[in-house]
């Protein structure tokens, strides 16, 4: 689950407009080799984001044993 | 693809409705501007590929439209250039309908553009695209609750399979036939009205959502989900990709080659044994021209039609599955290393088919330094233009087994001088824009659509190369007998001196005069080359067969190393327009042109002198 988003404005809306926003589950389905992009899954979308960018997205784990950083 | 060079303006017709198509990326906005009108816009399954204006005229039901296809936003205060494209557009166009098209299955997030537009106060409508989807992934919608709450009407369509069409056309006339003709709309303070209202759409959302709108409790795609797991794999998704990429270069190679040769054959003859004779009666230098001029150059041309089409719809293909998206996924880890990202490698695979649409689509990027370093790898891609001087040269120098490795071999290169140009310039074009990207589920082509496409790209192809050959011709024809009186391209004409002028430039890379000249016509296209060599070695050669012309004088090292520099020096001009107009700077246009004279000039020079030394030659 989402809690905050802490990054500049026009990513924020990018992001907001693929569904990431707080409150809002979301899941890592894979990363990409060579710490290459994640691949993850928000409501019906999918979407890659890069690793650094994904930092600045602040969750809190349902699942422990998955913590996306 | 819609290769029109400057930003289309749109032309209002006095009388005449303007309709607008707005969505997001990705949509089908292009699916149903294509289905509604005669026009041919560029559909693929990736979000960005449309990045300017393109409109239409349809007729509904007695009244004159006007269809405006658009970029695909995700906000309308987004800040890259396609999404300026769409606020330009919607500040200085009056429109009497917005169509807002939104991904039925991906309503959860789409729905906030319809709720943008209406803040607008635009006279709008809702399309639910993709029913197919949302039924296959479960997604379920209240049709008459959603338009109650939205207070807009709302139609469920699928542009791609053509259903619900008929009702769209029909709820679109009836909207417009609300308002009187000439009452279109401007937005003013487009942004300032969207940012006051922005905390209202968040809160707005939820209940519309929820009160029309049922989603699967689990994801459904299993599709997407089973290949994924191979084609995105950590170790095997590269080499999987690289192998697709392989084998369908070796596909086309191997059904368009033969083709081509036996369409080559079949012109010849008809030059030789149908036109020859009929023009017999004509003045010599008249039928001169006409055989070996015009029509070699343009028979040579065309026999390559049936390997461009091949090419493009494995392009379709391509495009249209998804696994675009998943290339971007698959290198934007290597990429992000020579200072670029997934997006530019999709865009330098699109080169392949035609440098300039893949030039426009770096739109989509929002830093400068990214967008600049993406227009200064592009033109290496090698596009279908160059791919049949290099057809046609592998077949004339090499046995097919040995061209299909020579071919492959420039692919390579291709490559590889992007990656060498992104690691030399990366530190002057740095940039840290985030990169976040749709993954659309895989999708099936369908054939009537990637057929119409191919063929649209053929027909263009075959515009542009008839244009630039009998320009060509007239021009290589003039060079080679001006000054009158000279022996047709004997060292005295004007071709002749052109050549010798620049031999001390090209002689150390191994291109003769006359190749020299073909060169300097290909700036223009790269679709001149092939047609100049027909005129300058078929007036000189008697039989008229080219490919032996060229061989008795041309070793194969030197035909190498002509290839090698028609790889990598500047595409064509209509490149160069174009990376003006997008990058807004002469300096980097010039620079980008220099780079490439430089860079094809070194590699010639090291594969010509290192040939020497082995003694290749
Ligand atoms: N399943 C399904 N696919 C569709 C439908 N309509 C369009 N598509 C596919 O969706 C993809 C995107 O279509 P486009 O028409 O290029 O989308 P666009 O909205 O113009 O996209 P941008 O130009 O990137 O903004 C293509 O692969 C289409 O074949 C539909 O009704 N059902
Ligand atoms: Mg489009």
């Amino acid at each position: 689950m989402v809690t905050a988003l802490t990054v500049e404005a026009g990513l924020r809306h990018r992001l907001e407009a693929l569904g990431i926003k707080p409150g809002q589950q979301v899941k890592v389905l894979r990363r990409g080799w060579w710490s290459g992009p994640i691949h993850l899954r928000v409501g019906m979308t999918e979407l890659m984001l890069r690793q650094i960018d994904a930092a600045r997205i602040e969750v809190h784990s349902a699942d422990p044993s998955r913590v996306p950083r | 693809m819609t290769h029109c060079l400057e930003s289309v303006g749109v032309v209002l017709v006095p009388g005449q409705a303007t309709v607008a198509v707005v969505g997001m990326p990705n949509t089908g906005k292009s699916t149903l501007f294509t289905q509604l009108t005669a026009a041919h816009a560029h559909i693929g399954n990736w979000p960005g590929l449309t990045v300017d204006l393109m409109q239409a005229e349809l007729t509904l039901e007695g009244r004159s439209v006007q269809l405006v296809d658009l970029p695909g936003i995700y906000d309308l205060r987004g800040h890259s250039e396609d999404e300026a494209v769409v606020r330009r557009f919607l500040e200085s166009t009056p429109v009497e309908l917005v169509v807002i098209i939104l991904n039925a299955s991906q309503i959860d997030r789409q729905l906030r553009l319809a709720l943008q537009v209406r803040q607008l106060g635009l006279p709008a409508l809702v399309l639910l695209n993709m029913a197919d989807e949302a039924r296959r992934f479960g997604v379920g919608i209240d049709l008459d609750e959603l338009a109650r709450r939205l207070e807009l009407p709302v139609l469920l369509i699928s542009a791609k399979y053509r259903q619900g069409l008929g009702q769209a056309r029909h709820a679109i006339a009836k909207a417009l036939a609300a308002s009187p003709s000439g009452a279109g709309c401007t937005v003013l303070d487009l942004e300032p009205r969207l940012a006051a209202a922005d905390c209202d759409l968040a809160a707005a959302m939820g209940p519309i959502l929820q009160a029309a709108v049922t989603f699967p409790a689990q994801w459904r795609d299993a599709l997407t989900r089973r290949l994924d797991r191979w084609l995105l794999h950590p170790l095997l998704g590269l080499p999987i990709f690289l192998l697709v990429m392989a084998l369908m270069f070796q596909a086309i190679y191997a059904l368009g080659v033969p083709m081509q040769q036996a369409l080559g054959a079949l012109i010849d003859h008809f030059s030789r044994f149908v036109l020859a004779p009929a023009l017999a009666s004509w003045p010599p230098f008249l039928s001169a021209f006409i055989t070996d001029g015009l029509v070699l150059g343009i028979g040579t041309v065309s026999a390559f039609l049936p390997v461009i089409f091949l090419f493009f719809l494995a392009m379709g293909v391509v495009e249209d599955s998804g696994y675009l998206s998943r290339a971007a996924f698959l290198m934007d880890a290597f990429m992000e290393r020579l200072g670029l990202d997934g997006r530019s490698f999709v865009l330098s695979l699109m080169g392949f088919g035609c440098n300039v649409p893949a030039i426009l689509g770096t739109r989509v990027m929002r830093s400068s330094g990214l967008r600049l370093l993406s227009m200064l790898i592009i033109p290496f891609s090698l596009c279908s233009a160059r791919l049949n001087v290099f057809l046609f040269m592998a077949s004339v120098f090499f046995s097919p087994r040995q061209g299909a490795l020579v071919i492959f071999g420039l692919y390579l290169l291709s490559f590889g001088a992007s990656i060498l140009t992104a690691l030399l310039f990366k530190g002057r074009f740095a940039s840290e824009e985030p990169l976040v990207l749709e993954l659309p589920p895989y999708r099936l082509p369908t054939l009537p659509q990637i057929w119409r496409r191919a063929w649209a790209e053929v027909r263009h192809f075959w515009f542009w190369a008839r244009r630039f050959i009998i320009f060509g011709v007239v021009g290589i024809w003039l060079l080679n007998n001006l000054p009158f009186g000279v022996a047709p391209a004997s060292a005295q004409s004007l071709s002749g001196q052109l050549g010798e002028l620049l031999q001390p430039l090209l002689a150390p890379i191994g291109i003769n005069p006359r190749l020299t000249v073909a060169l300097v016509f290909g700036f223009i296209a790269k679709e001149i080359v092939l047609g100049g060599l027909a005129v300058i070695y078929g007036q000189t050669a008697s039989s008229g067969a080219l490919g032996h012309a060229l061989a008795s004088e041309v070793s194969w090292v030197q035909a190498v190393s002509f290839m090698l520099f028609t790889l990598l020096y500047t595409p064509c001009l209509s490149t160069v327009a174009v990376i003006r107009t997008e990058s807004k700077r002469l300096g980097f246009t010039l620079f980008s042109v220099l780079w490439s004279l430089v860079l094809a000039w070194l590699v010639s020079f090291c594969f010509y002198q290192l040939a020497a030394l082995v003694g290749w030659r």
